[in-house]
């Protein structure tokens, strides 16, 4: 084939930008980390990396609301144990009370004590995780349990008028009552005790043992249960952020495999690209270096 | 019976013809690099030959020395054609890798940090945040902003999608305007070709810068290169016609005027004339950004897709929901698609007209703590909203498409651009000048007209015995 001086030329040119868009591309690879820049990099992959981004920043999302159920739940629990320890309190003023043989001045001392255990749980009642009462339900903007004399009223949300329920989304389709409303705990509890109170105040010895120390059991009964439910959703909670800290680490890894730049790889073809390259030229420089002129005199 | 001086003409043509060759041959070297160059070569062929003795004793045909026939262009005009086509299918291709790398650009994806599939999921999620703290003002806010975060971005992508077809009108129409002219120069070369054939002339420059105006040309339109004959004698007038499917540019001397208004997005690309017919494109830069604008207004309307079901979707749910001042059925955006969403005005003005409460049960009023709409914004994440596909899963399938639209082009304008390189090898394997060859002929050239100058000085000798010895022998 004849070959004319210019297309040598024109096509070591080509050669060499060929030779040097390798070497740009691997070298871009390298120093950017990522080898998809732009979606027509890799059509496929950027999908996956977008879809990716999207669940990581919902598993985020769920840690986050997790954090505060788990935050709720707590602060939760730790209020029903100090209303536990009361009520027991109470039970055991209440056993003193039934014993007939006491001292008539005795039982005013031990309605106060009642009452004393009653403003205790008036103010636990209105406990708050954050700005939050945790015992009102849905009403979480207003104290829930309002002082009237020596009781208290519950004004928080209750499950006949359906707003009782504080519902999160801890994953996908995932929902989790995250709080125990007071109609629930706080209004049964504080009438057992008010009437207890009155009984011991008014010495009605009897109706303390017949109905108010077993209505105490029936208290302390839904106080343990409740603590349960707590317990065990805490425990959802924690086994529920270990999985999403799991699936966060896997998300991570598998964007970073399609995503982020194989260096070992990169830097092979860098390598192979730098050795093109300079093939390149320097057969270009030898190629041009002859020529008949140089034997003509 | 020859003349006493036949010897001396016979080296004074040897001597012309050499001196013929040298010349193109230094007309070659020195345009070694000149582009569009076409190498000439000089046809010489021995002269008429006149009889030696007549009748019976005809001995023969004694030759009259050597002529130069013609000058020539080396040139295959079928390889002509070739990169004519490739260039036009190369001119197409850049265009439309170079329009889609734009859109690309204009969406900034995957690197970004704030595309509109990061403020979707990041406005999506605060509904979360809203859902476990309905009453916080901070996370109402926050809600807010993520809100008109989203809704700049959209505009932003849309504003940078948009710009796109105005400049790819205003393309078209430079790229005409280029038609035009290079037509118009190829018209007045048609002339000055055409008077030059018919006087029996090789106009080889005048050619080879036509045939670089058709390259030029061939790279903004798809051209159909006709070379014309004269109807009489069949001969070659030297004119070529120049013709794009079915509008002919150059008709001879003369050029018509190529339109520059485009087709409208989604039509067949081409372009219209003032009449309204259409000139269909089938290649070339033109057709490239025709093309590309279709493309552009697909991935335009796409985004308004997406817009509007960010908007209809929200609003749906938002519509249903309770704002802390308790007022219901409110939209949360407004506008209807990528250029004109915004938040609404009412939710701009009062955080309170968030709507992150469920409506009551019947009876009740709604109570403030309740973020159960708020929960089902948020879960419009994982809901189906455009046909089986979430919001970002329509998102991040069209960044896809666009990926992959792009990928294709740009794979296709780098093997289109060997394919050019390999026909204008082969053209340049024709047509080009090799140095070596020059000077090989040159040598022989050089020894010819030697060789020559020593015929005539040897005639020289000869006559002068005939001349001087004779008479002094008297």
């Amino acid at each position: 084939m004849r070959i004319s001086t210019h297309q040598v030329l024109d096509s070591s040119l080509a050669n060499i930008n060929d030779a040097y868009s390798r070497l740009d591309t691997a070298q871009q690879k390298i120093s950017s980390g990522t080898q998809i820049n732009a979606p027509s990099d890799n059509p496929v992959g950027v999908q996956q990396v977008l879809e990716f981004k999207a669940r990581l920043a919902e598993n985020e999302q769920y840690t986050k609301t997790l954090n505060q159920a788990k935050g709720i739940l707590a602060t939760t629990e730790t209020a029903m144990s100090s209303i536990d320890t009361i009520t027991r309190q109470v039970r055991s003023l209440a056993v003193q009370a039934a014993n007939g043989t006491l001292d008539q001045n005795t039982l005013p001392n031990l309605a106060n004590q009642v009452q004393d255990a009653i403003n205790q749980v008036g103010s636990i009642g209105n406990s708050t995780y954050g700005q939050q009462y945790i015992f009102g339900g849905q009403r979480t903007g207003t104290a829930p349990l309002q002082a009237a004399g020596t009781t208290f009223t519950y004004t928080g949300g209750t499950q006949a008028k359906g707003n009782d329920a504080v519902n999160l989304d801890i994953g996908r389709s995932e929902s989790l009552t995250v709080n125990v409303s007071g109609d629930k705990v706080l209004t049964p509890l504080l009438a057992t005790l008010t009437k207890v109170r009155d009984d011991v105040a008014s010495g009605a010895t009897s109706e303390i043992s017949i109905t108010d120390l077993a209505q105490l059991d029936v208290q302390l009964n839904n106080i343990v249960n409740t603590r349960a439910d707590i317990g065990s959703k805490i425990n959802r909670i924690t086994s529920e952020t270990q999985r999403n800290d799991l699936t966060k680490i896997n998300y991570t890894q598998l964007m970073s495999t399609i995503q982020d730049t194989n260096i070992p790889q990169a830097v092979i073809d860098l390598q192979s690209a730098q050795t093109a390259y300079q093939a390149a030229i320097q057969s270009t420089a030898k190629t041009f270096q002859n020529s008949l002129l140089d034997y003509l005199k | 019976m020859a003349s006493t001086f036949a010897g001396i003409e016979i080296g004074s043509r040897a001597l012309t013809a050499s001196q013929t060759v040298l010349d193109v041959i230094g007309q070659n070297t020195a345009n070694v690099s000149t582009p569009g160059y076409t190498r000439q070569i000089v046809d010489i062929a021995a002269s008429e030959p006149i009889s030696y003795g007549s009748g019976s004793i005809a001995a023969g045909q004694v030759g009259t020395g050597v002529s130069v026939v013609a000058i020539n262009r080396v040139r295959d005009s079928f390889v002509d054609q070739q990169v004519y086509s490739a260039n036009g299918d190369q001119g197409a291709l850049n265009k439309l890798r170079d329009t889609l790398t734009e859109v690309e650009q204009a969406y900034g994806e995957p690197n970004t940090k704030t595309g509109v599939g990061t403020q979707l999921s990041t406005f999506l999620n605060s509904f979360s945040d809203l859902a476990a703290n309905p009453e916080n003002v901070g996370i109402r806010s926050t809600v807010l902003n993520n809100a008109e975060a989203l809704a700049n971005e959209f505009r932003s992508v849309s504003t940078a999608l948009n710009q796109i077809n105005p400049e790819i009108s205003a393309k078209v129409a430079a790229g005409v305007g280029v038609v035009n002219t290079i037509a118009g120069q190829i018209a007045d070369l048609n002339k000055q070709i055409g008077l030059s054939v018919a006087n029996g002339e090789h106009p080889n420059d005048l050619q080879d810068r036509r045939d670089q105006l058709l390259a030029s040309l061939s790279s903004q339109v798809d051209i159909n290169v006709s070379y014309l004959k004269n109807p009489q004698t069949g001969h070659p007038t030297g004119e070529v016609n120049v013709r794009i499917s079915g509008f002919t540019l150059v008709d001879g001397d003369s050029a018509n005027a190529l339109p520059t208004q485009a087709t409208p997005p989604g039509s067949e690309p081409g372009l219209l004339t003032a009449s309204g017919e259409q000139i269909t494109l089938g290649g070339g830069e033109l057709y490239g950004l025709v093309k590309a604008s279709t493309l552009v207004a697909g991935y335009q309307s796409d985004l308004n897709t997406l817009a509007n079901n960010v908007i209809t979707a929200v609003n749906t749910v938002h519509a249903q929901g309770y704002g802390l001042d308790g007022q219901t059925g409110r939209a949360f955006f407004s506008g209807t698609d990528a250029a004109s969403i915004d938040v609404s005005a009412a939710v701009k003005s009062n955080l309170n007209v968030i709507a992150a409460a469920a409506a009551p049960s019947v009876g009740n009023t709604f109570a403030s703590g309740n973020g159960d709409n708020a929960t089902a914004i948020a879960r419009l994440t994982s809901t189906p909203v455009i046909g089986n596909a979430t919001l970002d899963d329509y998102y991040n399938s069209r960044i896809g498409i666009i990926g992959a639209d792009t990928q294709s082009y740009t794979n296709q304008a780098s093997s289109q651009e060997k394919i050019v390189q390999q026909l204008q090898n082969q053209q340049s394997s024709v047509s080009g000048v090799n140095l070596d060859e020059e000077l090989t002929k040159m040598l022989q050239y050089q020894r010819s007209y030697q060789a020559a100058a020593r015929v005539i000085n040897t005639m020289d000798s000869v006559l002068n015995t005939i001349v001087n010895g004779l008479l002094t022998g008297l």
